[in-house]
């Protein structure tokens, strides 16, 4: 026999947790809302025409898919190397993943004294004449420290779900270790693999902390769009909207890719 | 050529042993209940497991030897698998999965089609060719599987349940097939199952696990008249007889076996396996006047002990084996030579 104050409490409980979640969405909306309604369309326009947010947003566009394909080619066989434990495994899945709860302009500073002029290969490289910080390739580098945690774990949780007994079923029938990567365990990953690669994307679109501190803020070559939006919004705001508006929707393209790619999969963000 | 197997493994808690040979052409059954450890022998031969001690090979080839330390992965042993699970890769065709270990070893893409084909015409899935593996329903998946592991041509063919998912009127132009396959391609068989009749089926020799160590091995024969352990008794022991059907009136059918004419229930027509439990066979020194319809008759030749009872071997054409008391073993006086009558009714025969 239920209390008769326990459909009371229920009820309570249930109005108390919509008013929250309520808040929690104003929240979110009003944030966003207040962005998109500070937009004119006239100088929206005019804004995108200009050459620093086309700059920002051509470079932002370049080094995000490539440090997309960086994480792909690189993750996608760290990922599969992980699913099989092995001696240290765990120790270097946490360290891969350690970037993701590092403040990014920790990451950032980590790589300046890394392959900075004056860092540990600073040296070895400049006999290459290669010389990293404040380039286009740092923002990558930079990026890619920051973004490929992300699209590793999705990676490795998709190849953790393949049927084990279809990689036995493979060796029997001869197939190398790396056509069966490639024709068996890939293919029913590929969607999870899309959608953390989306992830991964997302998250090196809205890079700021480890660019600015490793790459800079110089225009056409290193200030990309979150760095724009940043040097902007200290002076003249219409571009600095513009370009967030432009980050905003691109990001929730790619969330929109991650939710279709991880459907049903539990994986969605 | 000849598959050796000698091996003592660990699968998990307990350790399997096995030993066994089987030769080119030839096919050789394991028998057991679910967890008497017949998938690990399976995938011990096929190199997915690696056992502690023993030895495989395939006439000069090593794939075991602890002592010499030598161990081939799968891909470095001509052997294919249909597993219990069928584990077809569920994004191809039933076509591209049948044709997936022939690309996978470099052949050229129509070589590997056209054998990818053969095989699923022996294994009645010629239709299936286009479906999506992922969207087969579980038999169709089996025969695919089946298909796949024929399609390499392998020299050494392991079967785990490989007719179970298929329905029982459908087993036997499968079974056919893949016997004829077996047999022209000499192929070196080990068939793993549970269902006892199925195995006598398909081989003529028997080997029987129970706990992960072999309880029996031998032809259907010698596990009905002489088993070891009660285990193998229950499991083994029955009475099978194979011959072709024709119905009778009144709802029956007269099966024309080796050396005589049985009757079943229901109408059947064609090839049958018949199984004929040894408790429900009754003996008699007189010609019974009873309403069972098939009585067989022949000189005792073996008496052994079965639990309470004792399992008598008849000398009958074909040959019987009645599980009957030791009260009434008594009142009959029966020893070796005796002439009796082995009777069962034709509501005690199952059909497969």
């Amino acid at each position: 026999m239920r209390h008769p104050s326990a459909a009371l409490r229920d009820s309570t409980v249930s109005a108390v947790g919509i008013a929250l979640a309520v808040i929690f969405v104003l929240f979110i909306v009003v944030a966003l809302a207040a962005l998109v309604l500070r937009v004119s369309p006239q100088a929206f326009g005019a804004a995108l025409r200009s050459q620093i947010v086309l700059q920002a947003l051509w470079l932002s566009l370049k080094t995000s898919a490539l440090c997309a394909l960086i994480i792909a080619v690189c993750g996608t066989p760290l990922a599969a190397l992980l699913t099989r434990p092995f001696r240290g495994s765990h120790a270097l899945e946490t360290l891969v993943t350690l970037p993701v709860v590092l403040p990014p302009v920790v990451g950032g500073l980590a790589l300046l004294l890394a392959f900075g002029r004056m860092g540990l290969l600073g040296r070895q490289l400049d006999m290459f004449g290669i010389h990293l910080p404040f380039t286009t390739a740092a923002v990558v580098l930079a990026q890619t420290f920051v973004a490929a945690p992300l699209y590793i774990a999705v990676a490795k949780s998709a190849f953790a779900r393949v049927d084990p007994n279809l990689v036995d079923a493979a060796a029997t029938l001869r197939a190398s270790r790396t056509y069966t990567f490639v024709r068996v365990i890939i293919p029913p990953a590929l969607p999870a693999l899309a959608g953390g690669l989306a992830l991964a994307w997302a998250r090196a679109l809205g890079e700021f902390g480890a660019t600015i501190t490793f790459a800079g803020n110089l225009p056409g070559v290193t200030q990309t769009m979150p760095i724009a939006v940043y040097m902007s919004a200290q002076t003249d705001l219409q571009p600095a909207i513009t370009v967030a508006v432009v980050l905003m929707v691109l990001s929730y393209g790619a969330l929109l890719v991650v939710r279709r790619a991880a459907g049903g999969t539990g994986l969605a963000p | 050529m000849t598959l050796q197997v000698d091996f003592e493994a660990h699968a998990g808690t307990f350790p399997v042993s096995c030993r066994f040979e089987v030769s080119a052409g030839r096919s050789i059954a394991l028998v057991g209940s679910s967890g008497a450890g017949k998938t690990t022998v399976l995938r011990t031969i096929a190199g997915l497991l690696r056992p502690d001690r023993g030895r495989i090979t395939l006439d000069a080839r090593i794939w075991f030897d602890d002592e010499r330390q030598i161990f081939a992965p799968p891909q470095r042993r001509d052997c294919a698998m249909v597993f219990a699970e069928y584990a077809l890769f569920g994004h191809m065709s039933a076509l591209e999965n049948a044709a997936f270990g022939l690309r996978a070893t470099g052949h050229s893409n129509s070589a590997a089609l056209t054998s990818a084909r053969q095989a699923l015409e022996v294994a009645g899935a010629a239709a299936l060719g286009a479906h999506k593996a992922s969207s087969l329903s579980s038999g169709e998946a089996q025969r695919v599987a089946i298909a796949r592991a024929l399609a390499v041509a392998p020299q050494v063919l392991l079967l785990d349940e490989p007719l179970s998912a298929i329905d029982v009127e459908r087993r036997p132009p499968v079974r056919d097939a893949l016997q004829r396959t077996i047999a022209q391609g000499g192929m070196a068989t080990v068939l793993v199952t549970h269902d006892p009749v199925e195995a006598m089926l398909f081989s003529d020799m028997l080997i029987v696990m129970e706990a992960g160590a072999v309880a029996q091995r031998g032809t259907p024969e010698e596990l009905r008249s002489q088993p070891l352990t009660s285990y193998v008794a229950a499991f083994a022991g029955v009475n099978l007889f194979r011959g072709s059907a024709r119905p009778l009136d009144g709802g029956l059918s007269a099966v024309d076996v080796d050396g005589a004419t049985l009757v079943i229930p229901g109408t059947v027509s064609g090839r049958v396996a018949l199984v004929v439990d040894p408790d429900s066979v009754v003996l008699s020194h007189a010609r019974p006047d009873s309403s069972a319809r098939n009585s067989l008759y022949g000189p005792v030749t073996g008496i052994v002990p079965d639990g309470p009872a004792l399992r008598v071997s008849v000398a009958s054409s074909p040959p019987i084996v009645a599980r009957i008391t030791r009260r009434s073993a008594d009142e009959l006086g029966l020893a070796g030579g005796a002439l009796v009558h082995a009777t069962f009714k034709a509501s005690e025969v199952r059909v497969h």
